[in-house]
């Protein structure tokens, strides 16, 4: 393969993947924190 | 007699001494300078320092078979030992509260990478191959242990080269961002203060290790390494029941293993692998990587800008770049020099600490796709 089309590869998969995992993981950090805060608000009742 | 004296002679490291080795001896002495007189990276910076002068030493062949800096080179390095357990230490002395609180700010850390990937393109552009073009990417990561890691991995020989570039400019952080970062905002826009970030509760704190290291090895085992070290560090940390572990992680052992890597690292530059053009490449694109990553995170934060309600301050883009504590306190000065009240340094914390993570996740990228 031509390294230029191989190097655009990576990059295309490269930065894609790490907005996506941390984008994941915001996703995941927000979700967590509002079955916490439910589990939580659950137990005081 | 005579031809004794010439073999005694012929046995003096004297004899042997090249311009070559007088060359990197002078480099060895600009970098003990630096960590010694501007206090820039000392940890690092003093033994590869020290390793560059004593390898440049002839006939000692301490990077040969069976000598000390070889063996330290082959089972911290070669077997990729040393790089996951400073991250155990990271892990141990990070606090992900900032992004915890504030979790937008791990895509900042994600923009940050633009760096890599530029410094990637200039590589290749330049005629290295595309696993030399990942391990010179990878310094714009601003991330010590990953850039070794990578090197190590997918272009060994220029180790040396891509692990002082990447530690010189974490030092040089705060000489290379306040230019970029005036030139791309505005005084209103680095006049913003920020809400104070919100109190995160110590079960999230210890949820998000689990949580991080479970979703970043789903997606890219290449990084597991790397990543659950420093997660389990962080684990240690928040949990609070091993101290012991967490103290010992973020001190005696991340201490004896900096001692090693800093040495074994210095002994990869001998003159005939260091001073080619290809090594003088490499810093000037650690330069460029370093730059495009501050350019990537701050125009990042001044997108989200256009569509959030909440304005975050866009200099907090900028501390994407992985240098941490460096870049975030870099933001933090610059905030207070515009207005003494503006503290920007928690909230620069949450990209700091993502740019990290992000890091990981390009080079487990590279590592996959590289080979």
């Amino acid at each position: 393969m031509n390294v230029w089309a191989k190097a655009t590869e990576i990059f295309i998969f490269g930065f894609s993947s790490v907005f996506f995992v941390l984008g994941a993981l915001s996703l995941t950090v927000v979700l967590t924190r509002v079955l916490i805060e439910k589990f939580a608000d659950n137990r005081k009742k | 007699m005579a031809n004794t004296l010439f073999e005694f002679i012929n046995s003096m490291g004297l004899y042997h001494l090249t311009i070559g080795n007088l060359i990197m001896w002078a480099i060895a002495f600009i970098l003990v300078f630096l960590a010694i007189r501007k206090g820039y990276e000392p940890l690092l910076l003093l033994p590869i320092g020290f390793g560059v002068f004593v390898v440049n030493l002839p006939l000692t062949h301490l990077m040969e078979n069976h000598n000390i800096l070889h063996i330290f080179y082959h089972y911290g390095l070669e077997w990729e030992l040393i790089p996951p357990i400073i991250f155990l230490g990271l892990g141990a002395m990070t606090d992900f509260g900032p992004v915890i609180a504030n979790p937008k700010t791990l895509l900042l850390g994600a923009a940050a990478q633009f760096g890599v990937y530029v410094a990637f393109f200039f590589a290749i552009g330049l005629g290295f191959t595309i696993p030399e073009a990942c391990s010179i990417g990878i310094i714009g990561g601003a991330d010590g242990p990953t850039t070794i890691f990578t090197t190590v991995s997918l272009a060994p020989h220029l180790l040396g080269a891509t692990a002082v570039a990447a530690y010189s400019y974490m030092a040089l952080v705060p000489v290379i961002q306040p230019p970029i970062i005036k030139a791309l905002t505005t005084k209103k826009e680095r006049l913003i203060r920020m809400k104070q970030l919100r109190p995160v509760s110590k079960r999230q704190k210890i949820i998000f290790p689990l949580v991080t290291c479970g979703l970043v090895c789903l997606f890219v085992p290449a990084s597991a390494a790397l990543m659950a070290m420093f997660m389990l560090g962080n684990f240690f940390r928040e949990s609070g029941v091993v101290e012991r572990l967490s103290g010992a992680a973020q001190n005696e052992l991340m201490n004896i293993v900096t001692i090693f890597l800093g040495i074994a690292v210095g002994g990869t530059m001998n003159a005939e692998a260091f001073l080619n053009p290809k090594a003088l490449m490499v810093f000037g694109m650690g330069l460029i990587a370093f730059s495009f990553s501050t350019i990537g995170g701050l125009l990042l934060a001044k997108l989200m800008n256009l569509f959030s309600k909440e304005k975050i301050n866009p200099m907090i883009g900028a501390a994407g770049v992985s240098a941490v504590p460096m870049a975030a306190r870099v933001v933090q000065k610059m905030g207070t020099d515009e207005d003494p009240r503006n503290f920007l340094l928690m909230h620069a914390m949450g990209p700091n600490v993502a740019g990290v993570i992000g890091t990981v996740v390009a080079a487990g990228v590279f590592l996959t796709m590289a080979h």
